[in-house]
């Protein structure tokens, strides 16, 4: 495939079957991903972030079931790939790092293992394919900025650190030529000085091998520190889109604005008083826009009609019926 | 705070409501439990529902004897001319009340010493419990059965004395792994700082923790329990003739066969289907019980 | 003067003396989680203790608590000393200090409905014998953190997890305590959720005069709730100081090492922060404690030192504290100060 790797979904919608009926998560759910292009995807729990990003893989619950939307990458539709497509689409085009590297690596294969498996079937049969995997896992390794990469090749996953196993599963994704990279909350589970390692590693990568990154996180500043452009989320739809110093500086949409002030400042501004409200139940979710009820600037139409991303600025979009309140 | 939705109907039922969805979405569970409803309804209206309630016991009807199934006699008569279908009907009563009996014994005093080895893990108390628990698991029932029979008089009682002995020790070990695991939540260290007592801690906050694997064993063990009876009194260790049970029929009727197969055969279905129907609820049974997100 | 004294000692809810913990792992190795920390706690105030993996923050916590045994050390709490083993404590201590755990998930019996849960506490403490005393009383505690009546029937399960935090909050209050411990309460939850928990935090502490022992790795979050700031590392503390002169002046290379990588959203935080400081190097594992000073091995000011003497405790500021060789301050004698 071409090195233009283009990535869009339109219009994605994804419930999950339970018992009295079917949890609308992702409720038509749009973004578009320029090559090369760092993207975040942020929202809180249970937005839909993770769900949309299995869906690329394909490795969603056998209970969840896709309704509607594509998922474009090069123009074509990954989630009308059979099972031989989508092995090629994970091997040759598309990775994804998670949130805990203890339970991504398995814990019973050193590390030379873990990587040259991931890459057996996508070397050509040759005979010496075991020397070629080896020169490319090391080589990985130390795009990584693991120090010492033979040895660490010979270790398990327990001996080293969460940052280490980190790294280990990024020089995995990259190991290979992809072009798109999915980040599920890479660093959360890492401590704030190694977490600050990783992501400026992250970045370095993105631009060395020309990758499009989609990283999905929950903190703001993550997204500050990382990303072009920034789309937020809130219960299966992306309601604020734009570059991220426009996004963060000036945002348009009540829930971005209402979730900036929540998040704790360095300048000691107080703690703010949260969103009043909860997440409104999926089972039987609000016709219009599912952040009515608690929205301070919501009217009628809003709970009519769900609102579509319209412009409201250079690169900058929301999902609002009151766009620039 | 502020409004939350409030759901129809009481929280109780919608939660097993959603026991049963998640219980009938397989099938076999639901089968075991279809069986063991079966059994246990023909068992506790063992006396109206079967044709002959007076040959269960000492009943001769010689013109009668070892007659193949008919339409009188659908199970067929054994040498003493007795109803097959009937005893089998009444060994089923006499093997669920053995198992009933049996497990209310040795389950909640396994299950409690279970719990405090493993509360008290690396103590004293840990090692008496699991090493007493480990020199009973050592023996194989049947042998300790046969020691306490060779001691006792031969009978159901007894059998049954025998088989509670040899079984408390599994459900020591269960709870022990459970209760270790379930001791590092936070929940129960929060009741130890805050000055629970000891009592409190095994039966308002572990015991009911732990009661999905306990009844998950226990109805996988009613189909053992029985089987271990139908062995005992199939060497002559427990119920005796003329009363009826599984295992001294199958005996009994062994010198018939091949001939006269029904005698064996139908005593032995019996105890098939009720093993199956134990196992197969057995399964199914922590989805009844497990707590889950909602 | 004595009266003086006195009073001041009341006003200290904690005083924690150079607390060691030791744990003794199989093959002789010894984790050195906890080594010689001196802190004090000041009735209705917030101390924040902040650290990564391997800080010993918990440890300290819990050590105060009764989950662990210190290895040696003296705690005092409202001016009489922690017996250091929990069974031996009497019951009023339990009942005065209370904890609230990181996971809540697992902070409440899931097979109990909320009030089942908060009528434990309120029974072991308050005395209450009658159902619908402690009804009443569980009703009044679940108002108290802003939940509605309506939660007392329900199980831990259905309710969010910043909802499930707040009853444990409600449950720690039960006993009317004095001080509560909290293990990073809100570092499982959403930014607007942790907002509301952390809201509810300060309204109750001005309401009751609480004091809190808090944890966590947030600096952000510690700037707008904290009393006091110490930052540990390794066992050990690096620095302590009041809230806005720890955020305006970070003297200890860690502190402005953290500073400098804790994601910020403004441009206002940004130029607040210390001198760009890299992060680089892991964190040394507690069991293969470098020598000397913790630190040096990822320290851009390590001098040779650094390398084998472990840095003392010194008064860069009034009630300003640092434990570095690299800065110059009036040495203190930790055990006698009020930190």
């Amino acid at each position: 495939m071409e090195k233009n790797g283009s990535f869009e979904i339109k219009d994605l919608k994804i419930s999950y079957k339970v018992f009295n009926g079917e949890l609308q998560v992702v409720d038509g759910m749009n973004l578009r991903l320029n090559s090369g292009e760092r993207m975040g995807l942020v929202g809180e729990a249970g937005c839909g972030k993770t769900t949309t990003l299995k869906s690329v893989l394909g490795i969603l619950p056998s209970n969840a079931v896709i309704s509607s939307g594509e998922v474009l990458f090069n123009g074509e539709d990954v989630l009308k790939f059979d099972n031989k497509k989508m092995q090629e689409f994970r091997k040759k085009n598309c990775a994804m790092i998670f949130q805990d590297p203890s339970s991504a690596l398995n814990p019973i294969f050193k590390v030379k293992d873990l990587m040259m498996n991931g890459m057996r079937n996508s070397l050509a049969k040759s005979k010496d394919w075991k020397k070629v995997a080896y020169e490319k896992a090391v080589s990985s390794l130390r795009d990584v900025m693991l120090p010492d990469p033979e040895r660490i090749m010979e270790n398990y996953p327990f001996q080293l650190s969460g940052g280490m196993r980190q790294r280990v599963c990024i020089a995995m994704a990259i190991a290979t030529d992809r072009h798109l990279l999915l980040a599920d909350e890479p660093t959360t589970s890492l401590d704030v000085t190694i977490q600050e390692q990783i992501l400026k590693l992250i970045y370095k990568l993105s631009i060395e091998k020309k990758l499009s990154v989609i990283l999905v996180t929950h903190s703001m500043g993550v997204i500050r520190e990382m990303t072009d452009r920034v789309s937020v989320m809130y219960a299966g739809t992306v309601m604020e889109v734009g570059d991220t110093k426009d996004v963060l500086e000036s945002p348009q949409h009540p829930y971005t604005k209402a979730l900036i002030a929540c998040i704790p400042k360095l300048t000691g501004s107080g703690v703010a008083e949260g969103i009043p409200g909860r997440v409104p139940d999926y089972l039987n979710p609000p016709k219009g826009c599912r952040y009515v009820d608690r929205c301070p600037y919501a009217t009628a139409i809003c709970r009519e009609e769900k609102p579509k991303l319209t412009d409201c600025g250079k690169n900058h979009q929301i999902a609002c019926h009151n766009c620039g309140r | 705070m502020e409004k939350i939705q409030k759901r129809p109907q009481s929280v109780r039922s919608l939660t097993w409501k959603k026991r049963w969805y998640r219980f009938s979405r397989n099938y076999m569970s639901v089968i075991g439990l279809v069986i063991v409803a079966l059994v246990v309804i023909m068992a506790i209206f063992a006396k109206w529902i079967t044709p002959y309630p007076e040959h269960a016991g000492a009943f001769t009807d010689f013109a009668n004897a070892n007659t193949a199934p008919s339409a009188a006699h659908i199970f067929g008569t054994d040498n003493s001319g007795r109803d097959i279908f009937t005893r089998v009907v009444f060994a089923f009563r006499n093997a669920l009340k053995m198992a009933v009996i049996v497990l209310t014994i040795s389950v909640p005093v396994g299950s409690v010493l279970g719990i405090i080895a493993g509360i008290r893990q690396g103590t004293w108390i840990d090692t008496v419990i699991m090493r007493f628990t480990d020199i009973f698991l050592s023996v194989p029932s049947m042998i300790l059965a046969l020691a306490i029979a060779s001691i006792l008089k031969p009978n159901m009682t007894n059998a049954m004395l025998a088989i509670t002995v040899s079984w408390w020790p599994w459900y020591c070990r269960l709870t022990y792994s459970t209760a270790r695991s379930i001791s590092r939540e936070n929940y129960v260290r929060y009741a130890e700082l805050t000055g629970g007592s000891f009592a409190h801690i095994i039966f308002k906050e572990i015991l009911p923790n732990c009661v999905s694997p306990i009844l998950t064993k226990m109805t996988l063990d009613v189909g053992w329990v029985i089987m271990t009876g139908a062995s005992l009194s199939y060497v002559g260790l427990g119920e005796q003739a003329p009363i009826p049970a599984l295992g001294n029929m199958i005996s009994s009727g062994i010198k018939y066969l091949p001939d006269q197969w029904w005698n064996t055969i139908f005593p032995a279905l019996g105890i098939i289907v009720i093993i199956l129907g134990f196992n197969l609820l057995g399964d199914g049974v922590s989805d009844l019980l497990a707590v889950e997100e909602e | 003067m004595e009266k003086h004294v006195e009073n001041q000692d009341q006003d200290i809810v904690l005083d924690i003396k150079n607390l060691k913990k030791y744990f003794y792992m199989p093959k002789g190795v010894v984790v050195h989680a906890v080594e010689g920390v001196n802190l004090q706690l000041k009735r209705g105030e917030t101390l924040g203790l902040v650290g990564e993996s391997g800080s010993g923050k918990s440890t300290i916590a819990y050590d105060v608590i009764g989950m662990y045994k210190p290895t040696s050390g003296e705690i005092i709490f409202n001016g009489e000393p922690l017996h250091p083993d929990i069974h031996k404590r009497p019951l009023k201590q339990k009942g005065d200090m209370q904890i609230v755990f990181q996971d809540p998930g697992s902070s409440m019996n899931p097979r109990a409905t909320i009030e089942t849960n908060l009528a434990f506490p309120i029974k072991r403490h308050g005395g209450l014998k009658d159902r619908q005393a402690i009804h009443e009383r569980a009703l009044e505690l679940l108002r108290f953190v802003g939940l509605p009546e309506e939660y007392a029937q329900k199980y831990p399960r259905s309710i969010g997890g910043g909802e499930r935090q707040l009853a444990c909050i409600a449950r720690a209050l039960a006993s009317n305590p004095k001080l509560i411990i909290l293990d990073e309460p809100t570092s499982a939850l959403d930014v607007s959720i942790q907002a509301k928990v952390i809201r509810q935090l300060i309204d109750l502490q001005k309401e009751l005069n609480l004091s809190y022992l808090f944890i966590t790795h947030d600096l952000s979050l510690m700037r707008n709730l904290a009393t006091k700031v110490a930052i540990l590392y390794l066992g050990r503390l690096c620095e302590i100081a009041e809230t806005a002169e720890f955020y305006s002046t970070p003297m200890h290379p860690y502190t402005q090492m953290l500073l400098s990588s804790i994601p910020v959203v403004t441009e206002e935080e940004e130029n607040l922060r210390p001198v760009k400081l890299e992060s680089r190097g892991e964190i040394p594992n507690p069991a293969n404690m470098p020598t000397g000073c913790g630190f040096h091995t990822r320290c851009s000011r390590c001098m040779e030192i650094c390398k084998t003497q472990h840095p003392q405790m010194k008064e860069v500021s009034p009630g300003h504290f640092v434990c570095c060789h690299a800065i110059e301050g009036k040495p203190v004698d930790t055990e006698a100060a009020v930190l």
